[in-house]
């Protein structure tokens, strides 16, 4: 084991790390070394306790118990600023740096260099290039505002950023979910680096495939405990699925994904659209027969979700063929979608899907309401007998459905929001990304229920990034590439190669 | 105090249904606290006010509070979904002025529903701007506090006009003497009845249930098939109707329509009766039993400054300093709730 070697000293060194939060125990015992030049993964199901880890060893929550040792001190992390002074930063998904400023500013935010009061302008950007430099980032213009990057690259300036304040460890929270392939491959380049250089780093990701790519040594808890401490390598994907469930991996195996294969039985489309276009659509042409799973495929900005919202009728002015069985033309706004018998489940949980602050009964129930209705007023015997129904069925964990929805884990808010669009009964289900960040268990549950839908006679499309997602779950995808659909994909020729070469673009393969 | 009371037991539903079993003693505190501010100042007034608990004083703060407490209530509608609302003084000038041009010619029960529809006409106008030409709700509604002000003057050429009308001032002016000598104004019946109305419609009916959706997230209630935009464009009008409401009530007090000065500066006590009430103005929560709370600890932080005879400047800075700790106590409260 690499963090075994006794002649250095470890960057961090935590033992018996306690947390309590009213009600759980968030961490119980937890311990973990982190070398100088390691890269140590940090997994396990939403709810595990390692975004309360990292809180913790990040100055945000206060442990209860147990010791956290930096570079051999003992020290008590007061607040995410004295993290940093002790050389542990932390790079959320979501970049907090200002988006109006320019790069150069970002990176010096909050200690620029000075000449008595004024800041030294030129000597920002001068350092500011030869940092993007070090890091072979010198295609960003330093002048240039931090928001006209992509999130990947706003994410190496804010890696960059703490480099240059003398990081030793950097925790990457998440880095990698809304990145594509090549950004993740940049920023992997990054962090190699960065370990390169001694400094250390701590990735906590859903996406198991790619910590093989850095990481080294991995800790995985489950339920606020440590159950695996030690190499990643000599672990199967499956493997670290059954530690992190408290599964046997020979189970797991079997029960990696939630779809079944099913007979295609799209004969009668529900769903017909032909070159539709929008603003945003180039070209859309799809067909979603009853009872069948359709697949739509391509890298983000290739048009899938705005194919979907034009579908939905949240995009105005759309143009071309298509309709809903028995429906004349495409649905104008979600309002007349909804009724026509499409729903959709957002790409955007937090933006799209959720009403924040509101409990999960008004969350369930949001898209039904104004029918359950006696003489104008709501029905709340009807309303609590849908809301038992649906979290009984879906299997919502959750302690009250009083409760507001962001108390619960990633993957009950989304079970919650599937709910809300079967609630009205739909034939058509426009699925985006329905799994992406939620645990295992919930995206096997939501798979699986997905299945049912369209054994059920349901027409499903399904928007997903995740290639295992479409190969497993569907029989027909239509792949999307620059604004259009490129391909259709079925029975044979429906492998992750073929998928791949279309995403990357109909011109780069042999058709 | 006992209508108060009686109104806090109906709170509405958004306020039950996030007290989850995670509510931590700090939010019970932020939702809370208005209600523990307002029995404070009763009890300060009981110790340093000369004859405070005489009917006499109590009734003047029932009748005092008529319209800040209509106002506040439609600020709050507002604030629901993340809007506000600064023309609401503006607004009640209209109605004013309405009520004193029609009253002679249709009599007052037309009169006021004219003044009412004008309002609602006026808030309709708000709302538009805000939903359908999604301009921020501050600067669509700074334009009419300016403008509407100024139409009201328009329309009466800036005159004072003092109204001859015995059954229309009765809305502003009744008692009702009931036993045990307390004696109640009919107003205050008329608030507590819109009070529970408004907290039955949030908590009860399919709009109050959009206007909060609304509030909370926007895309997600759109996507649920709600028609945001009308929902909003609502809002504003009820917000005008109750303005409306208000400057009806002002107007049959004084017996006079007047354009300059009825709801002069209304709107900024409102809006501290909604916040001191505790209401985030991050959107998707109402309570109309802390609105109200809100709008008697406003009004009743002035009169205890003038009735113990601080000079009025004094008593204004004082108030806002009032207004500004209890709204600073009640963001860190909902600050340190969201942390834990």
């Amino acid at each position: 084991m690499t963090n075994s070697n006794p002649g250095v000293t470890p960057i961090l060194e935590i033992a018996s790390i306690q947390k309590r939060f009213p009600g759980v125990l968030a961490l119980d015992g937890v311990d973990m070394r982190i070398m100088p030049g390691e890269a140590r993964s940090l997994i396990g199901q939403n709810g595990c306790g390692k975004s309360t880890l990292i809180k913790v060893i990040a100055g945000v929550h206060k442990k209860d118990a147990g010791s956290i040792r930096v570079l051999g001190q003992e020290v008590d992390v007061r607040s995410p600023s004295h993290a940093v002074d002790l050389g542990i930063s932390t790079i959320h998904q979501e970049v907090n740096l200002i988006p109006n400023r320019s790069v150069a500013e970002n990176l010096f935010l909050a200690r620029e260099p000075k000449l008595g009061p004024f800041i030294r302008q030129k000597h920002v950007v001068s350092e500011a290039s030869n940092l993007l430099m070090q890091y072979g980032l010198d295609h960003i213009d330093p002048k240039m505002p931090l928001h006209r990057l992509s999130i990947a690259l706003r994410q190496m300036v804010a890696i960059i950023r703490a480099v240059s304040q003398d990081a030793q460890l950097v925790i990457m929270d998440e880095p990698t979910s809304s990145l594509e392939a090549a950004e993740v491959e940049q920023l992997f380049s990054i962090s190699r680096q960065l370990l390169r250089e001694g400094r250390s780093v701590l990735f906590v990701s859903h996406r198991l495939d790619e910590l093989y790519e850095v990481c080294t040594t991995c800790t995985i808890l489950r339920d606020g405990k440590l159950v695996y401490d030690g190499d990643l390598h000599p672990m199967s994907k499956n493997e670290l699925v059954a530690t992190m469930v408290g599964r046997d991996s020979a189970n797991v195996d079997e029960q990696a994904t939630g779809f079944r294969k099913r007979p295609s039985m799209g004969d009668e489309p529900l769903l017909k659209v032909d070159n539709l276009q929008s603003s945003d659509l180039e070209s859309g042409t799809i067909q979603v027969g009853a009872g069948e799973i359709v697949g739509l495929a391509g890298l983000l900005g290739s048009g899938r979700t705005e194919f979907a919202e034009a579908l939905f009728g949240l995009t105005k002015g759309t143009r071309g063929d298509g309709a809903l069985e028995g429906q004349e033309a495409l649905p104008k706004s979600p309002t007349e979608a909804l009724a026509q018998g499409m729903a959709l489940v957002p790409e955007d949980r937090r933006e799209q899907g959720i009403l924040p602050g509101q409990s999960v009964r008004d969350n369930l129930v949001a898209a039904i309401m104004p029918t359950l209705t006696k003489r104008g007023v709501v029905d709340k015997a009807e309303v609590d007998r849908i809301v038992e129904k649906f979290v009984k069925e879906l299997g919502i964990k959750l302690s009250s459905v009083d409760q507001p929805i962001e108390t619960l884990s990633g993957g009950n808010q989304q079970k919650v929001i599937l709910a809300r669009c079967l609630s009205l009964d739909p034939k058509i289900l426009i699925a985006d990304e329905p799994t992406r960040g939620i645990d295992v268990g919930a995206k096997f549950e939501i798979q699986s229920r997905i299945s049912d839908l369209a054994d059920d006679g349901m027409a499903v499309l399904l928007i997903s990034s995740e290639l295992e997602e479409l190969l497993e779950g569907t029989e027909r995808t239509v792949v999307m590439h620059e604004r259009r659909s490129v391909a259709e994909l079925t029975g044979d020729s429906l492998t992750e190669n073929r998928l791949i070469d279309m995403m990357a673009g109909p011109e780069s393969s042999t058709q | 105090m006992s209508l108060l009371d009686s109104l806090s037991l109906v709170s509405d539903g958004s306020e039950k249904h996030q007290r989850s079993n995670r509510t931590s003693i700090a939010d019970v505190a932020r939702r809370n606290g208005v209600f523990i501010g307002v029995a404070a100042l009763v009890l300060l007034n009981i110790i340093i006010t000369p004859n405070f608990l005489a009917w006499t004083t109590l009734r003047l703060q029932l009748q005092q509070a008529t319209p800040l407490v209509f106002a506040a209530l439609g600020m709050a509608l507002v604030v629901t979904t993340k809007g506000i609302d600064i023309s609401v003084g503006a607004v009640m000038a209209i109605a004013s002025v309405v009520v004193g041009l029609t009253i002679t010619t249709v009599g007052w029960p037309f009169a006021i529903v004219l003044a009412l529809l004008a309002a609602g006409l006026c808030g309709a106008l708000n709302g538009a701007l805000v939903a359908y030409l999604r301009i921020q709700p501050i600067v669509a509604t700074l334009a009419f506090l300016v403008g509407g002000r100024g139409l009201a003057s328009v329309l009466v050429d800036g005159e004072f006009r003092t109204l001859d009308n015995d059954a229309f001032a009765l809305f502003g002016r009744k008692f009702y003497t009931l036993p045990f000598g307390a004696s109640v104004p009919l107003s205050a019946f008329v608030w507590v009845a819109v009070a529970m109305f408004i907290a039955w419609m949030m908590r009860s009916t399919p709009l109050g249930f959009k206007v909060r959706a609304v509030g909370a997230n926007e895309i997600a209630a759109r996507l649920s098939g709600y028609r945001t935009k009308s929902t909003i464009l609502s809002v504003y009008v009820m917000c005008g109707v109750l303005a409306g409401l208000a400057g009806v009530f002002v107007t049959s007090l004084q017996s006079a329509s007047d354009a300059t000065q009825v709801g002069n500066l209304v709107e900024l006590d409102a809006i501290a009766a909604v916040v001191v009430g505790g209401t985030t103005l991050r959107g998707g929560e109402f309570s109309a039993s802390r609105t109200v709370a809100g709008a008697h600890f406003v009004l009743l932080a002035e009169s205890t400054l003038l009735r113990n005879n601080v000079d009025t400047a004094l008593t204004q800075l004082i108030t806002g300093l009032l207004i500004l700790s209890a709204v600073l106590l009640a963001s860190r409260l909902s600050t340190s709730s969201r942390e834990s």
